[in-house]
């Protein structure tokens, strides 16, 4: 896998930045696996990464698994830019597709939390702006939503039912054909 | 049983960025979501959500949630639309966010000084994509949300055939224009509340004798013929060919479903009339009530762009989705129901 490889030469080449956890633990990742955060990206261009980066909302858990996923990812967009610049012949379309497959395959397992840690994964998506994984793990919350009754998302969720009953009624009547 | 741990609190930026995902082939699960608490209900009830919700939807090429919706014009207090589009006066929906705008009336002159037969015109009229020169689809929302332009064309009296258009970026109807219709048949009158058809810059009007085109750069019309099969029957406009060609769908002899395709010439008449699908709705229906000998169909909406039809018979609406087959009873009323695609 040229392209794979090349992404790899590309980022060892590249600078180490350090993160560090809201329970200060230290994690020394590429730059190219850090910019995938738009946040820790704007850090860098304006100069502040030197001694870490102090990531106060993400515990020692989640960034491990975060960067997991951008590594992972980052890998991807490498590949990406790689066979851009090259001829898309039937052998590179292979590598595309098998490299896709196995990125989805991974996506999957990541997603294989509990749900506390889902919505942790959200969160520290969200603050750390990475787009691919704010989009994955709402799109599973989503998912689990999906065909399930009000009573069942209230207990998946452990959500309270704040609606009073001329509401739930009103609601109900409005939109009767959503429970037949 | 031990209570299920807390969950990390989501602000509501993240609740919404949930729901947007939810799947949109189920529209069902984002009225159940309405249902889980305030929190939920309020987000979802936004109009800023419907509006991200359909950007996004677009944005995946996928058909909208909102595919239409049926209506009892009687229950709306929508008899108005029997008389004329001056006196009724028009504002326009947008059903997704609920907003409304109210358009200043219709100039007076377009009844051609015939005033005293105004109350026995009819009209229709419709919504598209006012485009610019970027845009050769005038689809309504094909170039995002706005500017668009509305027409209205009507007809009556003894041989005029009036059309105005509306633009939202100026804010003003045209001035109208006039065509005499001298050898259009008896009736003249346009099938009010019926979907129109656009293909390329003609805009189709129906009205169970003929068609009318309007075509949008001079803003006349002509009239077409139906398929004489057709004449006289319910007649529902639609595009077919991944909106190329004209189509229209109608019921003969009481429980056959005719689908045509139109071949039209350059200058937007159709030529040719050919049946691409005929569907035997006594079968394809469950069994209603009535005898068959006295159950009759009609067509009355069309949602062209994921292929269903809306029939009516004498125990309901029905929906039928042509590529699957499936058929589903929508509602129980069968008079004054018209349907609407958004």
């Amino acid at each position: 896998m040229a392209s794979a490889g090349s992404g790899d030469e590309k980022a060892a080449a590249a600078a180490m930045i350090t993160l560090i956890s809201s329970d200060n633990e230290k994690f020394e990742v590429t730059e190219a696996t850090a910019t995938l955060s738009q946040t820790i990206r704007h850090m860098i261009e304006d100069g502040c990464t030197d001694g870490g980066v102090p990531l106060p909302n993400v515990t020692s858990k989640i960034l491990a698994r975060v960067i997991e996923y951008c590594k992972k990812h980052a890998t991807a967009a490498a590949g990406e830019e790689g066979s851009s610049s090259s001829f898309s012949d039937a052998a590179f379309l292979e590598v595309d597709r098998a490299f896709l497959e196995e990125l989805e395959e991974f996506d999957d397992a990541f997603l294989e939390v509990d749900r506390a840690t889902l919505f942790d994964l959200i969160l520290a998506a969200n603050y750390l702006d990475i787009k691919g994984l704010l989009n994955l793990t709402c799109q599973k919350v989503a998912d689990s939503v999906k065909g399930k009754t009000p009573e069942q998302i209230r207990e998946m969720y452990n959500i309270v039912n704040d609606l009073t009953p001329e509401e739930e009624a009103e609601i109900r009547r409005e939109t009767q054909w959503a429970f037949e | 049983m031990m209570p299920p741990p807390a969950l990390p609190e989501l602000m509501d930026d993240l609740v919404e960025e949930i729901l947007l995902r939810i799947p949109p082939d189920d529209p069902a699960s984002l009225i159940h979501a309405e249902l889980v608490c305030k929190r939920w209900r309020r987000i979802v009830s936004d109009p800023g959500f419907r509006h991200r919700l359909r950007e996004l939807l677009r944005h995946r090429a996928h058909p909208p949630i909102l595919t239409g919706f049926l209506c009892n014009l009687i229950d709306l207090g929508l008899q108005d639309i029997w008389t004329n589009p001056i006196d009724c006066g028009l504002f326009v929906w947008d059903p997704a966010t609920d907003h409304v705008t109210t358009l200043p009336k219709l100039p007076p002159h377009v009844y051609g000084g015939s005033e005293s037969l105004s109350s026995s015109w009819k009209w229709n009229t419709t919504v598209l994509c006012a485009g610019g020169s970027a845009c050769d689809r005038h689809r309504l929302g094909c170039c995002g949300r706005k500017p668009f332009i509305i027409v209205v064309v009507g007809g009556g009296g003894v041989r005029n055939y009036y059309s105005c258009v509306y633009s939202s970026e100026d804010g003003a109807w045209s001035n109208g224009t006039y065509t005499l219709g001298h050898n259009w048949g008896p009736q003249r009158n346009i099938a009010m509340a019926m979907p129109t058809a656009l293909v390329g810059k003609s805009l189709y009007f129906s009205n169970n004798i003929g068609i009318i085109r309007f075509n949008l750069d001079t803003q006349g019309v002509c009239m077409i013929s139906l398929p004489p099969d057709c004449v006289g029957n319910s007649t529902v406009l639609m595009t077919t060919e991944g909106g190329e060609r004209l189509g229209l769908a109608t019921v003969v002899r009481r429980s056959k479903l005719f689908l045509y395709s139109g071949v039209t010439s350059p200058d937007g008449k159709v030529v040719r009339w050919d049946v691409s699908r005929v569907i035997e709705l006594g079968t394809v229906l469950p069994a209603g009530a009535l005898a068959s000998l006295y159950r009759r169909h009609v067509v009355v909406g069309i949602a062209d762009d994921i292929g269903v039809i809306f029939l009516r018979r004498d125990d309901g609406i029905f929906t039928l989705y042509l590529n699957s087959g499936h058929v589903k009873k929508v509602y129980k009323d069968t008079v004054y129901i018209a349907f609407f695609h958004a």
